[in-house]
């Protein structure tokens, strides 16, 4: 649709009100600002000057708050409708928490454990025990090897704190990383012990998002 | 905060969620465009402002209720018509036997109530 016949004050109108709601998607935006902008071009045409089109149409701020009170109520019924409540712990987050756990642990069992004493008996019959603990264990193992365990204990904690929209995002990416420093601590160095911490990262990721109502049975849903 | 019932307040609420499948039941009759319905809806009390019918289309439209094109109208210049989906057929039949069961229930509260 060409703006060539919208005077200029029914375009910074329409500018206006498209600023104002930016909150709202964006295809339900151009959506609005487009009804707004044919419905202000047919008025002209039918020999309304702009500022009574303007005038009837209302201040861009009243418009937009009108706008997203008609856009509010629609997401709170999205979330009242669900299936499933919006919640933290879904399924998915489920896994990335055992994710988190079991990468934690073999942490543990790589950089701690085991601590153990050995017990030596000397010639003279005196007995000696020395305890090597798991801190000299981890300060023993290489620079890459500890920033390979501290890369997989910060790509399985990302998607647990991460909320809203770009979870599924941060959890797909967290799960290809994870993947990634499995097979390479696999290859280089023979551990195992992120396989399982790996497995249930990228099971989480791969699991269908939860169910909604679409928007028609919302629509239908309110009467 | 104390509940105040304005015949303002009351008609805003009653409107809320029913104006839309009276969209639906405008274009069950044929396509149409955003300033016809307007006014229709306007001249019905069923809209307060104008302007309050496009995110209620967007909303039609983004459920798949409602379709738009840019059709070639008399005045040379091409209009946006909307027209019903199927779905919004389905929508409305659906809205129809509901409606009339809610409106039976809230008549039949009203008369019992308004006997006492």
């Amino acid at each position: 649709m060409s703006e060539n016949t919208m005077p200029p004050d029914g375009l910074a109108w329409l500018r206006a009100v498209e600023q104002k709601l930016a909150s709202i998607e964006s295809a339900d935006r151009l959506e609005i600002v487009d009804g707004l902008r044919a419905h202000i071009l047919d008025a002209l045409d039918g020999g309304d000057d702009i500022a009574t089109v303007l005038r009837r149409l209302g201040t861009p701020a009243v418009v937009a708050d009108q706008a997203m009170s008609d856009f509010e109520p629609a997401r709170s019924e999205e979330t009242e409708h669900s299936e499933e409540p919006v919640k933290y712990l879904t399924s998915r987050r489920v896994l990335q928490f055992i994710a988190f756990g079991l990468t934690v642990l073999a942490t543990v069992i790589i950089g701690f454990l085991p601590s153990y004493t050995a017990v030596s008996t000397g010639d003279d019959g005196s007995i000696t025990s020395t305890t090597t603990n798991g801190f000299q264990n981890l300060a023993n193992l290489s620079p890459y090897f500890l920033s390979g365990m501290l890369l997989a204990l910060l790509v399985t904690l990302a998607p647990l704190v991460v909320r809203g929209r770009t979870w599924t995002k941060v959890s797909i990416v967290a799960a290809g990383v994870m993947a990634l420093v499995t097979v390479a601590s696999i290859v280089l160095i023979g551990n195992w012990l992120l396989a399982p911490a790996a497995i249930a990262s990228i099971v989480a990721a791969l699991l269908p998002e939860r169910s909604r109502h679409s928007r028609v049975e919302l629509v239908s849903a309110r009467v | 905060m104390r509940y105040m019932a304005s015949n303002e307040r009351i008609t805003a609420n009653l409107r809320k969620g029913l104006v839309e499948f009276c969209v639906l039941a405008i274009l069950n009759g044929g396509s149409t465009y955003g300033l016809s319905l307007a006014n229709r809806l306007q001249a019905d009390g069923l809209i307060g402002n104008e302007s309050t019918l496009y995110p209620l289309m967007a909303r039609l439209l983004s459920a798949g209720l409602v379709e738009s094109e840019w059709i070639p109208s008399d005045a040379g210049r091409p209009r946006k018509y909307y027209t019903l989906t199927d779905q919004g057929r389905e929508a409305l039949v659906t809205f129809r036997s509901s409606w009339a069961s809610l409106r039976d229930a809230v008549d039949r509260t009203m008369e019992e109530v308004g006997t006492q």
